[in-house]
C-alpha cells in the first residue's frame, strides 16, 4: 500500500551522486572534445606561463647567483692606502713594503681563499722590451707586470699556449715571462714551444706562455708578466703600486674582508684597504623581484584571458542547452544540480588546462634552460598545485553562466526548443 | 520482461479504483502582463489511477499552461492541486523536484533527448535524480528499451535515430521511473502518421497494463484513442471531473 493511500506524508528526494555528477560532466565534456580542448587552451596558456614563469624566474635566480659567486661575489683586492691617498704623488723614501714577501702563502693560509696573490707594474722609464731578433722594434705600449702565481691564477687568466709560471719559478726568481694577447701581437711572438726570449733592458726572458683574457684584471693582456721576485730582484719598483687580488669561495667575501689586512700586515693593518663587493643578497633579491613580477603579471593576464574563454564558451553552453536544462530539470533536478554540473564542467576544464599548462610549463624552463646551458631549477611547491590554479580558473569561471543556468525555469527551457 | 513489470511504481499498484492521482480545484494560472494573461480560470480536473485521459483544445487555449502545473514544471496563481495524494501548494524548489523526479514521466512532442548520450544513457537519465544505483538504472534502461523495442538500438544516439524512435527513447525515459503520471505532450506532433501510430499503440498498451497517461493534444485522431476526453478554452477545463 502506497504511503499516500496509507493517510501518511511521503518524502520524494531528487538527489545526485558526486560520481554521478562527475560523469554527466565528464560526458558533455567529452562529447566535443575539439571544443573542449580550444576553451580549456586559454587556461593552458595562463597556467603554463605561471609554471614558465616561476621556473624561469627561479633557474634565472640560480644564474644570478652563479654569476654574482663567480666573479663580483668572488673578488677581493687589497691596496696600499699611502699609495691609493696619494695617488700621482711620488712615495715617499723610506716608506716600507706595503705587502710582505710571502702576502701569497700568508693569504692562501686564510680559509675561504681560492687563490691569492700580489701584481705591480714594473715602471722604468728606461724599459726596454724587444725580441733580440728585431732589435729595432721598439713597442711603446708594452707594459711589465710583475705577478705573483696565485695572482695570475686569482685573476684568472685564460691562457692561449704555453703554460704560466709557477711558484717553483717564484721561489727560484726564474726569468721566465708569460705575454698578455695583445703584448704578444706587438712582439710578434705566437708560439712559445720554440721558448722565445724577449729582451727587457739587457736581461733575456724566456717566453713560456701567451694568455688570452683575463677576467679580473684586463689590463694584464697588455703586458708582459713576470714572477713577482723575479721583478723585485731585477728591477727597482721604487714608484710601483702594488696591489693583492684574492679569489675566494662563493660566499666568503666578507669575511676575508674582515681577515685579510690583518693577515697581510698585523702590526699595521690600517695601512691596507681591502675592498669586498658588496653583499649581492640585496641587489639579487631586486632583481628577482622585478623579473618576477613582470612575468607573474603576465601569467595573471594570461589566466584572466583563460578564464573569460572558459566563461564565454560555458554561457554559450548554457545558452544551446536550454533544452537539456528543462528536461533535467522536468526529471527532478534542482537548481543546484544543474548549477553543480555546469560548475563540474568548467572546473574540469580548468583542472584539464591546468594539468596541460604545468607540463607545457615545465617543457618551455626545461628547453629554455637546456638553450642558454643552465640549470633547470623548479619549485615543487608551486609546480605541483599549478593544476589547481586551473581548477580554481574553470570554477570561477563557471560561475555566473552555472548560476545563469540554475536561473532558467523549466517550463521556458522547454518551449526554447 | 511484459509492460506489467513497468506498472506505477512511485504510485505503487493500483490500489483500487477512482484512486485519485491528479486532484484540481480552482487552479488559476495568471500571468503578469499588461492586461495580466489569464491562462487558467478556476480549473477542476480529477484524474484517477489508471485512467488515460486526452486534454484537447485549439492553440492558445491554454494546453500548454495546463500541462506545466500538472507537470509541477509551473506553479498555479491560487487553487489547490494535489498529485497523488501530495499536496503541491506553496512546496519548495527542492520538495517540487523531488515529486517531480519520481511521481512524473514526461513525453514531448520534441522528444527532449541529450543529443550526446545514447539511447540507454538517456533513459538511465529518468533515474538520474533519484537514489538509483547506477547499475540498476542500466538494467532498468535496457529493459524498459526492449519493452519499447529498440533492444537493437540501445547504444545508438539520438541523432542516429528516426524520429518513431527517438519517441520510443522518450517515452522509456518516462517509464523507467514507474511514474503515478504520465505527461504526453503532442507525442506524435513530430511524427508521420505511421510512425505517431505505432507510437499511439504503445501507449495504448502501456496504458492497458495499469500506467495513468494524459496526452494533451490538439489533434482529435490522437484524442480519440483516451478513455476520456477534457476539454479546454480560454483556460477553462470543461468535464474536468466526472461525477
Amino acid at each position: 500500500m502506497s504511503d499516500a493511500a496509507a493517510g501518511r506524508p511521503r518524502k520524494f528526494r531528487s538527489t545526485l551522486s558526486l560520481r554521478d555528477l562527475i560523469s554527466e560532466a565528464a560526458a558533455a565534456i567529452t562529447r566535443r572534445p575539439g571544443r573542449s580542448l580550444l576553451t580549456a587552451l586559454g587556461t593552458v596558456v595562463g597556467v603554463g606561463a605561471f609554471v614558465a614563469t616561476t621556473g624561469l624566474a627561479s633557474t634565472a635566480k640560480a644564474q644570478v647567483s652563479e654569476r654574482f659567486d663567480a666573479l663580483s661575489a668572488t673578488e677581493v683586492r687589497v691596496l696600499d692606502r699611502q699609495r691609493t691617498s696619494n695617488f700621482g704623488v711620488e712615495q715617499a723614501e723610506g716608506v716600507d713594503h706595503p705587502f710582505p714577501a710571502d702576502a701569497q702563502q700568508r693569504l692562501e693560509r686564510l680559509n675561504g681563499v681560492e687563490h691569492a696573490g700580489l701584481y705591480w707594474e714594473v715602471e722604468d722609464p728606461d724599459l726596454d722590451v724587444r725580441l733580440l731578433a728585431t732589435p729595432s722594434r721598439r713597442p711603446q705600449s708594452v707594459q711589465v707586470m710583475g705577478v705573483s702565481p696565485g695572482a695570475l691564477l686569482a685573476a684568472r687568466a685564460d691562457l692561449r699556449t704555453g703554460r704560466l709560471f709557477d711558484d717553483f719559478a717564484e721561489s727560484r726568481s726564474e726569468r721566465v715571462v708569460v705575454l698578455g694577447r695583445v703584448a704578444a701581437e706587438q712582439l710578434g711572438i705566437t708560439r712559445v714551444d720554440n721558448q722565445p726570449a724577449i729582451f727587457i733592458g739587457d736581461r733575456p726572458y724566456i717566453v713560456v706562455g701567451i694568455i688570452d683574457a683575463v677576467a679580473r684584471a684586463p689590463e694584464l693582456v697588455q703586458s708582459v708578466m713576470m714572477p713577482a721576485s723575479t721583478a723585485t730582484a731585477d728591477f727597482l719598483n721604487e714608484e710601483a703600486t702594488y696591489k693583492v687580488l684574492i679569489e675566494v669561495a662563493p660566499g666568503a667575501a666578507q669575511l676575508i674582508e674582515s681577515q685579510a689586512a690583518m693577515a697581510l700586515r698585523p702590526q699595521d693593518p690600517d695601512r691596507l684597504e681591502v675592498l669586498a663587493p658588496p653583499d649581492p643578497g640585496a641587489l639579487k633579491d631586486e632583481i628577482e623581484s622585478d623579473i618576477t613580477g613582470l612575468l607573474y603579471g603576465l601569467a595573471g593576464l594570461a589566466l584572466l584571458v583563460g578564464m573569460i574563454g572558459i566563461a564565454n564558451t560555458t554561457l554559450v553552453a548554457v545558452l544551446e542547452r536550454r533544452s537539456e536544462i528543462g528536461v533535467r530539470r522536468a526529471l527532478g533536478a534542482r537548481r543546484r544540480h544543474i548549477a553543480s554540473q555546469f560548475l563540474t564542467e568548467s572546473a574540469t576544464l580548468g583542472t584539464l588546462g591546468g594539468i596541460l599548462g604545468t607540463s607545457l610549463g615545465i617543457l618551455v624552463v626545461v628547453f629554455v634552460s637546456a638553450q642558454r646551458d643552465w640549470t633547470t631549477t623548479l619549485d615543487p611547491r608551486l609546480t605541483i598545485p599549478a593544476p589547481i590554479i586551473g581548477a580554481v580558473t574553470g570554477l570561477l569561471a563557471g560561475l555566473q553562466p552555472s548560476w545563469r543556468a540554475a536561473r532558467i525555469t523549466p517550463a521556458t527551457a522547454l518551449r526554447s526548443d | 520482461m511484459t509492460t506489467a513489470d513497468v506498472s506505477p511504481g512511485a504510485g505503487d499498484v493500483v490500489v483500487a479504483a477512482r484512486t485519485p492521482v491528479v486532484e484540481m480545484s480552482g487552479v488559476t494560472k495568471t500571468y503578469r502582463a499588461i492586461p495580466p494573461v489569464n491562462a487558467l480560470r478556476e480549473c477542476e480536473l480529477r484524474i484517477d489511477r489508471g485512467e488515460y485521459v486526452a486534454i484537447m483544445g485549439p492553440s492558445g487555449s491554454g494546453k500548454s499552461t495546463l500541462l506545466n502545473v500538472l507537470g509541477l514544471l509551473d506553479e498555479p496563481s491560487t487553487g489547490e492541486y494535489r498529485l497523488d495524494g501530495q499536496a503541491t501548494s506553496g512546496l519548495s524548489e527542492r520538495d517540487r523536484s523531488g515529486l517531480r523526479a519520481y511521481l512524473i514521466g514526461f513525453v514531448f512532442q520534441a522528444f527532449h533527448l541529450v543529443g550526446y548520450r545514447s539511447a540507454v544513457e538517456n533513459v538511465e537519465t529518468g533515474l538520474l535524480y533519484q537514489k538509483v544505483k547506477r547499475k540498476v538504472r542500466q538494467q532498468r534502461a535496457i529493459e524498459v528499451l526492449e519493452q519499447v523495442g529498440l533492444a537493437d538500438r540501445m547504444w545508438a544516439t539520438p541523432t542516429q535515430m528516426s524520429g518513431g524512435e527517438r519517441q520510443r527513447v522518450a517515452l522509456a525515459r518516462a517509464l523507467v521511473r514507474r511514474p503515478a503520471l504520465v505527461l504526453c505532450d503532442e507525442p506524435t506532433g513530430n511524427l508521420d502518421t505511421a510512425t505517431g501510430t505505432q507510437v499511439l499503440k504503445l501507449i495504448d498498451e502501456l496504458h492497458r497494463e495499469g500506467l495513468t497517461v494524459v496526452v494533451i493534444t490538439h489533434d482529435r485522431e490522437v484524442g480519440q484513442r483516451a478513455e476520456r476526453i477534457v476539454e479546454i478554452r480560454d483556460g477553462i477545463v470543461h468535464n474536468g471531473v466526472v461525477t
